[in-house]
């Protein structure tokens, strides 16, 4: 009974702690934020998009074009530059193969992190 | 209530979310208060919790209670920005919850003007170690139950019996000593 009343005593006295935010504008400030993020958030979800089909797109085009390009170049120009055109094949072709896999993977890997990421500010 | 105005959010109609802050800025500013001991400061984390739960809205699982969820992004950011990992739960051997009948003069406080009863008791929870009158003031203002206010704290349930326990007896000795010195 007297716990009770005790109980009662607490919760009567508590009721009171509640602080009040002095700040009058402080609605107007969060919402002034919250819609600044917005278009934020706006902002980036545009230029992801872009940067996914950018990337889709260098993705196809560079092999293309470094073949296109390889090929189309003249035997006797490989030689004139004192490289041998076969030799030229067997190490740049690797070479470039590993060093576009790597951009286009360190370009996918950021790419994800922007596109899960929740926090703008 | 709550769900309605955090459906609307996500909808795209972002002015809804000012009838939750407008809700619960107060209850913010109180947690932050509670352990930032700094006006200035409490309402800065106040601000951040809100732009915090904002951005993670979609992530809020609807399991818990929007105010247990907000309230814990309010405790990790007062955290944050006292550069504590977690709040204090200082374990007392002595610590044995008995049945015991509390003395408190409450009826004395109730003689008092209700600014000076308000004032006395923010004097008093400000003497009370942060987690003592962070557990006091969501299970009586707040109403919570001992599970939420685990979640909120991250004290296991047992802790938070203890630490409410040893809450409300320093709070009962703090309200006797200002009134037998107020007599």
């Amino acid at each position: 009974m007297k716990n009770k009343k005790l109980e009662d005593s607490f919760k009567k006295m508590m009721s009171k702690s509640l602080l009040e935010i002095s700040d009058r504008n402080f609605e107007d400030k969060v919402m002034e934020k919250v819609d600044f993020i917005q278009s934020l958030k706006q902002k980036r979800s545009k230029n992801l998009k872009l940067s996914w089909i950018f990337l889709a797109i260098s993705a196809v085009l560079f092999p293309v074009g470094y073949i296109s390009v390889f090929k189309s170049l003249n035997y006797e120009f490989i030689n004139t530059m004192g490289a041998n055109y076969q030799s030229s094949e067997t190490i740049f072709a690797p070479a470039f193969i590993l060093i576009f896999a790597i951009i286009i993977l360190l370009q996918i890997d950021n790419l994800l992190r922007l596109t899960y990421r929740t926090t703008i500010i | 209530m709550d769900d309605i105005y955090i459906r609307q959010v996500l909808q795209g109609n972002i002015n809804s979310y000012r009838h939750l802050v407008e809700k619960y800025k107060n209850m913010v500013f109180t947690i932050a208060r509670n352990i930032t001991k700094a006006d200035l400061v409490a309402e800065e984390v106040a601000q951040d919790t809100f732009l915090k739960a904002f951005q993670n809205l979609k992530g809020f699982k609807k399991k818990a209670k929007f105010s247990t969820w907000l309230y814990k992004i309010a405790v990790n950011e007062s955290l944050r920005r006292v550069r504590k990992k977690s709040l204090k739960f200082e374990k007392l051997d002595d610590v044995k919850m008995k049945d015991e009948v509390l003395h408190m003069e409450s009826d004395s406080i109730e003689q008092l003007h209700a600014e000076e009863q308000k004032e006395m008791i923010f004097n008093i929870l400000n003497k009370l170690h942060a987690s003592e009158s962070l557990v006091l003031r969501l299970y009586y203002l707040e109403e919570m139950n001992i599970k939420e206010i685990s979640k909120i704290t991250g004290f296991s349930p047992s802790n938070v019996k203890v630490l409410l326990y040893r809450a409300r007896k320093n709070f009962a000795i703090l309200v006797n000593k200002s009134m037998s010195f107020i007599h």
